[in-house]
C-alpha cells in the first residue's frame, strides 16, 4: 500500500516535472517547417541570399580602399614621433646649389650611418620657387615604444624637405639597405602590395542547349536542335588555400531552344499549352504526339542564379595554370515562354512551370595572368537537376548547357 | 490571437497563424521530443516532422478535447515512429536485452528540478525510457504501448517496472527525491 502510494505520487511528480519542462527550438526548425508547408514562398531565403552576395561584393570593394588606407597609416605609424611632427614633405626639384647641398647633406648623413648607403636624387627639374630648408633621414621601419628603429638594416632613406610654397617633382631615393626604390609622390608613400585573398570576376558564356525529356507514358517531344544560351555573371572569389578558391555571385541565364510539335484539330491530353509568366495557360493548338504537319516551338527562359562553387588549381605556375571548378546554382525562373503538355492535373490557373530550380555546373579552364588581370577560358557544362515543368506537366524536361566560358578577374588588395 | 482564430488561420494555411501556433506549443513539445530523443538535434528533427504533420492534418482536429492534447499525441507518435526506424531501438525494447543495460553516468548539472528530472529520465536505457515516457507521463495504457511499440503488453509492464526502479534509484542518488520507504513523496528541493 505504501509502495502504491509512493508509486502514484512518483508518477504524478514525473508528470508534473515533465510538463513543466520546456525547451526553445532553434530558428532553423521553424524555417524548415515553413519551407515545407509553403514550398512556393521561399522569397525570404532568396532575398537573404541576394543581400548576402551584395554585402560580400560591397565588402570586397570597400576592402580595397581600407587596405590602402591601413597601409598608409601603418607606414605613417612606423615613422618615429619626432619625425612625424616635421610633417614629412618630399623635396623636389631645387636649383643646382641647393641640390648640391642636399646631396652633401644626405651623403654626409648616410655616410655617418652604419650601412654606408647612397641616396640619390633623381630629379633634374629645376625650380627656383623652392628651397630646401631642411633635410633629414627618416625610417619606414617599425619602431618600438620609445621611437627607436627595431632593425637598422632595413632603413629606407628619403629626403625630407619642409614645404616652402609648392612642390613640383618627386625625389626618388634609394633604399639604404634593400636597393629598393620607394616611389614617393607628394607626401603619399606607395603601399607595398600584398597578394589579396579576394577577387572580383565577371564572366560570360555562350552555350548550346540540349533538352532531355522523360515522359510519363506519353510520347516525348523531340529536340529540334536549334538552341542557344547565354550566361553572364559576376562573382566574388576568396582564396581559401593556395590552390583552392571558393566563389559566389549573381548569374543571369538566357536559354532558348526548339522542340517539335504537331498541329492538331482538337484538344487532347497531349495538347501543348503555351506557358508564360503572365498567362499560365494558353492552348497552342498543337500536340506533342503525331498529328498534322510538324511545327517547331521555341521555348525561352530567363533565370537568375546564385552560384556557390569551388575552384581547384591543378597544374601550372602563378601566371599560367590549369584549373577545374564546380558550382551548385539555386535558380529562380524570372520569365519564360514554354510549351509543356497539358495534363488532367493542370487547371486553368495553375502554373505548369517550376519557378525554382537547381543547377549544377562543372568547368575546366586555363588561367592566364597579365597586367594585373586574370583571364580564364575553358569549357563548361551546366545541368538542370530538376524538371523545367512542375508535377502538373505530362513530362519532365532537364536542360543541359554546353558552353565556353570566358572570364576576367582582378585580385582585390 | 485566440485559439479559435489561430486554428481557423491554420486550416486556411495562413502563415502567421501557423507561426503563432508553433510559437505557443513548440517549447513544450520540444521538451516532449527531448525525453524520447538521443540528443537535442534529434529532438528538433522530431519536432519539425511532428509540426509538419500537425499543419497538414489540422483540418482533422474536431475541437474534441484540448488542442494541446491533440498536438501532443501527434508529436509523441512522430517520436515513436522516428525511434522505430532505428533498429537498435527495436532491440532495446525487448526485455531480455534491456536487463543487461547499464545507466550512463552523465552529468546532470541543471539546478532546475524539472530539467533535473527530465535529464534523469534521459539517463535510462532507451527502451525503459520510452515505456516510462509513454506510461507515466503521456498516460498511455500498457496495451496501447504494446500496440505502438510492437511488443507484448506484459513486456511493457515489465519494462515500466524496471524503468521506474532504475529511475527512482537515480533520483534518490541525486537527492532529487527521498527514499521510497516514505509514505508520501516529497521533493528534496521543496523541503
Amino acid at each position: 500500500m505504501e509502495r502504491k502510494l509512493f508509486s502514484d505520487n512518483f508518477e504524478r511528480m514525473l508528470r508534473e516535472k515533465a510538463d513543466e519542462f520546456k525547451m526553445y527550438p532553434s530558428a532553423r526548425v521553424w524555417h524548415s517547417i515553413y519551407n515545407n508547408i509553403h514550398p512556393g514562398r521561399r522569397w525570404p531565403s532568396m532575398t537573404m541570399s541576394v543581400v548576402l552576395v551584395a554585402l560580400l561584393l560591397l565588402v570586397g570593394y570597400t576592402n580595397t580602399e581600407t587596405t590602402i588606407a591601413k597601409k598608409n597609416t601603418l607606414i605613417e605609424n612606423n615613422i618615429a614621433p619626432a619625425e612625424k611632427n616635421a610633417i614629412p614633405f618630399i623635396a623636389s626639384a631645387i636649383n643646382e646649389s641647393e641640390k648640391q647641398i642636399a646631396f652633401n647633406s644626405i651623403d654626409k648623413k648616410v655616410e655617418e650611418s652604419a650601412n654606408e648607403k647612397t641616396a640619390l636624387i633623381n630629379s633634374t627639374n629645376k625650380n627656383e620657387n623652392f628651397s630646401l630648408s631642411s633635410t633629414e633621414l627618416i625610417s619606414t621601419t617599425p619602431t618600438d615604444n620609445k621611437g627607436f628603429h627595431s632593425d637598422k638594416k632595413s632603413t629606407d632613406v628619403i629626403l625630407i624637405a619642409e614645404k616652402n610654397e609648392q612642390l613640383v617633382d618627386v625625389i626618388k631615393v634609394k633604399g639604404a639597405s634593400q636597393n629598393q626604390e620607394n616611389k614617393v609622390s607628394d607626401n603619399t608613400v606607395a603601399p607595398r602590395k600584398a597578394p589579396g585573398k579576394f577577387g572580383l570576376q565577371i564572366y560570360a558564356s555562350p552555350s548550346m542547349i540540349s533538352p532531355s525529356f522523360e515522359t510519363n507514358g506519353i510520347t516525348t517531344l523531340n529536340d529540334a536542335g536549334k538552341s542557344i544560351g547565354l550566361e553572364v555573371g559576376a562573382a566574388m572569389q576568396y582564396a581559401l588555400f593556395k590552390k583552392i578558391k571558393v566563389t559566389t555571385g549573381l548569374q543571369l541565364n538566357y536559354i532558348s531552344y526548339s522542340t517539335v510539335g504537331h498541329q492538331s484539330t482538337e484538344p487532347t491530353t497531349n495538347t501543348l499549352i503555351k506557358q508564360t509568366q503572365i498567362n499560365p495557360m494558353e492552348n497552342s493548338g498543337f500536340t506533342n504526339t503525331t498529328g498534322l504537319s510538324p511545327v517547331n516551338f521555341r521555348s525561352e527562359t530567363y533565370q537568375v542564379s546564385l552560384p556557390v562553387g569551388v575552384e581547384l588549381k591543378l597544374l601550372g605556375k602563378e601566371e599560367l595554370h590549369w584549373d577545374i571548378g564546380a558550382t551548385i546554382q539555386p535558380t529562380y525562373v524570372m520569365g519564360s515562354n514554354a510549351y509543356p503538355s497539358i495534363s488532367s492535373k493542370l487547371n486553368s490557373t495553375s502554373s505548369a512551370l517550376n519557378n525554382w530550380n537547381l543547377n549544377a555546373g562543372v568547368e575546366t579552364f586555363i588561367t592566364y595572368k597579365i597586367n594585373g588581370l586574370t583571364w580564364q577560358l575553358g569549357p563548361q557544362l551546366r545541368y538542370q537537376l530538376m524538371s523545367t515543368y512542375g508535377k502538373n506537366a505530362s513530362f519532365n524536361e532537364n536542360l543541359a548547357n554546353y558552353g565556353v566560358k570566358l572570364g576576367v578577374s582582378k585580385a582585390l588588395p | 490571437m485566440t485559439e479559435e482564430l489561430m486554428l481557423a488561420g491554420c486550416v486556411n494555411n495562413n502563415a502567421s497563424s501557423q507561426e503563432a501556433l508553433y510559437a505557443r506549443f513548440s517549447p513544450r513539445m520540444l521538451g516532449v521530443c527531448y525525453r524520447f530523443a538521443k540528443n537535442r538535434e534529434d529532438a528538433e528533427d522530431m519536432l519539425q516532422e511532428g509540426f509538419i504533420k500537425i499543419f497538414s492534418q489540422i483540418h482533422q482536429y474536431r475541437n474534441e478535447g484540448a488542442l494541446e492534447g491533440w498536438i501532443r499525441r501527434i508529436i509523441v507518435h512522430t517520436c515513436i515512429n522516428v525511434l522505430k526506424k532505428n533498429k537498435k531501438f527495436s532491440d532495446c525494447v525487448d526485455i531480455s536485452h534491456a536487463q543487461g543495460l547499464h545507466i550512463k553516468e552523465e552529468s546532470v548539472t541543471s539546478i532546475i528540478q524539472a530539467k533535473q528530472v527530465v535529464e534523469c529520465i534521459r539517463l535510462l536505457p532507451i527502451g525503459y525510457r520510452t515505456v516510462l515516457n509513454l506510461y507515466a507521463i503521456e498516460g498511455y495504457s500498457h496495451r496501447e504501448i504494446g500496440h505502438l511499440l510492437d511488443i507484448e503488453e506484459s513486456t511493457s509492464r515489465s519494462q515500466y517496472t524496471r524503468a521506474k526502479v532504475m529511475l527512482e534509484d537515480i533520483l534518490v542518488k541525486r537527492k532529487i527525491i527521498d527514499k521510497p520507504k516514505e509514505k508520501k513523496y516529497i521533493p528534496a528541493i521543496a523541503k
